[in-house]
């Protein structure tokens, strides 16, 4: 099956990664980021100066206990530092050994033995359920889940390049992926040889091709099977597919991800071998060309500054440091009594429609999150997205909103009153 | 179609995304400006210094208003001001008394635009308002200024404003398409020339196609267009000329006023499809 995306923006940025995979320096630390899980409650199982061994289980979610969030790496947690209202910061683990715990692989793989398998080595995680973009329940089960095994964000890796090193894996990982679901397993890839070896009824190869977002799950699931109140999908990336494979080969928690390092600062822009919550600066070191740089970890769309790798990106982007003093002259000066905060208006103009490449009308829908009207919002479509599916429509509209934002706060309160 | 597009901006900010694409509202009105700059030189050269008094007016009377509400409210000035005294001194009759001027003007610019809150928080053009305004309040003063070149030197405007995106081609489309069918079906005896004559072409692009009044859904463009260009047949048949500016601001204001509940209908139609595809 093939789905054209018509709109969207290449978004040319300088820097773009060779899809050559380097080796990844030597890391000093890793860390666990309280940002990649925002309505996680974390109960920890550990304490600063523990030492813990990749696979481990650091924390689980208080209302669930049963989601665990494993480490990373091997060594000594060296620091748990909590945000505003006591949220988890980062949990940073000092590097000193590379032993893993293993876990029991079922022999015959069942959907009963493969959830608990997921569960137990915290690969549950890598699951993200539509509406809302959360980590799914442990007792749901979806109606499709969608194999995100092609990447459009700028500066991203080629998917099928590490598809392809990596076969064996994501073969077995779809294999046990679609025991999760009665429903079809869609794996959605960039135009090219299909990646799916052994496509059937369930296991359902489509090819996507346009300009971003027609990489997006949000993109993909309103074009084949939309979410809403009654029907939950979910997705996974593709190098979290290939986790699961690893993790039944070898029963371990598969710590290393393919990711690009890219942007208009890096010197050699190409794709590494990195730790899961790698220190950055330590992936960094000697690859600017200048300090002066703002790091993202993940995509310049959906990032965000970090000083460790986040746990669903496969991609550092590196930009020139943007803070310069507002440019000012007689003219501003004069009228200089400008009240910043407020956001500018909205034109509309026919980038926002190119933004927008899915059956929502993008206007009406941006003016509803402005002025936060949660009713006009779900009715216009919004249960569909989560913020990476805005980003575009911030980045082209002229008003200086962040929709991302406006998004999340309008569905926290759908979501509030579906409970 | 691809969007001619300004580079790529770095905001790199606490969240999500890092990357603007650089439109704001003071680029949109430099391009706007821009795509003034061959119709202001052709009226210029065609009626000489003559014109520049009362540009230089409506270019103060707009400004003056846009200082006072920009203090009151504490937000920055805008340049989209320039954009709307130029458009409207090259429509307006050029002996109209310089007092009529200034207040049409100050009507169109504050009850059209700055009450609502400036351009984009506004429903129609003020410059619209403005000249509806002039042919309410002073009727008769029908003075012209444009020759035929008029309409020709609009189009290089035209097609960079279509070509950045900052006005839609469906709204353009569906007005030509509209009112071809009505100016084809009347049997005028040289349509051509009753049509463009005038500025029919400036007034469509610069009034009619404007983002802020024109409908706001790709759909709604459509209906919106073939409306503004049904009005101006309907309006325009039972006089000499369709193209006569009177016709014109009438039928822009007229479908402006409706391009809401248009947009308020597709939005209906599109919410009704999501409540039917989702069970």
């Amino acid at each position: 099956m093939k789905v054209k995306v018509r709109g969207g923006f290449d978004i040319g940025l300088a820097g773009a990664p060779r899809q050559i995979i380097r080796e990844g320096r030597e890391l000093t630390s890793v860390a666990v980021l309280g940002a990649d899980f925002p309505q996680v409650h974390p109960v920890l199982q550990v304490e600063t100066g523990d030492r813990v061994m990749q696979g481990q289980t650091l924390f689980v979610d208080r209302k669930r206990p049963d989601i665990r969030f494993v480490s990373p790496g091997t060594g000594e947690v060296t620091s748990i530092t909590f945000g505003h209202r006591r949220v988890l910061e980062a949990l940073t683990i000092h590097l000193d050994g590379d032993d893993a715990v293993l876990f029991e692989v079922p022999a015959v793989p069942g959907r009963e033995n493969v959830k608990n398998l997921l569960l137990e080595s915290g690969m549950w995680s890598a699951f993200i359920a539509r509406p809302f973009g959360r980590i799914p329940d442990v007792n749901t089960v979806p109606d499709a889940i969608f194999v995100t095994a092609m990447d459009t964000n700028p500066l991203a890796v080629d998917a099928g390049f590490v598809i392809k090193n990596h076969d064996k894996h994501f073969q077995s990982g779809l294999e046990l992926v679609r025991l999760l679901t009665q429903g079809p397993v869609f794996v959605c890839q960039a135009p090219g040889p299909t990646l799916v070896q052994e496509p059937d009824q369930q296991l359902r190869s489509v090819t996507f091709s346009g300009h971003h977002p027609a990489g997006l799950p949000g993109t993909h699931i309103h074009r084949l099977l939309p979410a809403h109140k009654k029907r939950s999908v979910w997705h996974i990336g593709y190098q979290d597919v290939i986790a699961i494979g690893a993790l039944c080969a070898t029963g371990k928690y598969l710590n290393e991800r393919v990711i690009s390092l890219a942007g208009p600062g890096v010197k050699n822009p190409s794709l590494m071998h990195a730790h899961l919550g790698a220190k950055l600066d330590d992936l960094l070191a000697n690859e600017l060309i200048t300090d002066d740089v703002e790091i993202i970890s993940g995509s310049v769309l959906s990032g965000r500054k970090s000083a460790f790798l986040g746990r669903y990106h496969t991609q550092v982007s590196v930009l020139p440091d943007s803070r310069r003093a507002p440019r000012t002259n007689w003219l501003k000066r004069f009228l200089g009594t400008a009240n910043h905060a407020l956001p500018d208006a909205l034109i509309a103009t026919e980038a926002l429609e190119r933004a927008m490449v899915l059956d929502i009308l993008p206007v009406p829908l941006l003016r509803a999150l402005s002025v936060g009207d949660m009713e006009a919002a779900e009715r216009l479509g919004c249960m569909e997205l989560v913020e990476e599916d805005v980003a575009l429509l911030s980045y082209a509209c002229t008003s200086n909103a962040n929709y991302g934002v406006l998004l999340r706060n309008v569905l926290n309160e759908l979501e509030g009153r579906g409970q | 179609m691809r969007l001619l597009a300004f580079p790529v901006r770095y905001v790199v900010g606490t969240t999500a995304p890092h990357v603007s694409g650089g439109w704001s509202l003071n680029r949109i009105t430099m391009l706007f400006l821009v795509a003034l700059v061959l119709p202001l030189g052709l009226v210029v050269v065609e009626n000489g210094f003559g014109f520049l008094p009362l540009l230089g007016f409506a270019l103060f009377v707009t400004l003056a208003w846009n200082i006072v509400f920009a203090r009151v409210r504490r937000q920055p000035i805008v340049m989209d001001w320039a954009v709307s005294a130029i458009s409207f001194a090259l429509i307006v009759p050029p002996d109209l008394p310089l007092w009529q001027l200034g207040l049409s003007l100050s009507f169109g610019i504050v009850i059209g635009e700055q009450i609502f809150g400036g351009r984009g928080r506004n429903f129609l053009n003020p410059a619209i308002v403005a000249l509806a305004f002039v042919a309410f309040s002073f009727p008769g003063t029908a003075g012209v200024h444009h020759s035929d070149l008029f309409a020709l030197a609009v189009l290089p405007g035209a097609v960079l404003l279509v070509a950045t995106g900052l006005i839609s081609w469906r709204v353009l489309a569906g007005a030509l398409l509209a009112l071809a069918c009505v100016v084809g079906f009347a049997r005028l005896e040289d349509p051509f020339t009753s049509v463009m004559a005038g500025p029919l072409v400036f007034m469509l692009v610069f009034f009619a196609c404007d983002p802020v009044c024109a409908a706001s859904t790709n759909p709604g463009r459509w209906i919106y267009g073939a409306l503004v260009g049904l009005l101006i047949g309907l309006f325009g048949l039972p006089g000499e000329v369709v193209g006569a500016p009177t016709v014109l601001v009438f039928s822009i204001l007229l479908a402006s006023v409706f391009a809401p509940l248009i947009d308020y209908f597709v939005v209906s139609l599109n919410a009704y499809g999501r409540r039917r595809r989702d069970g």
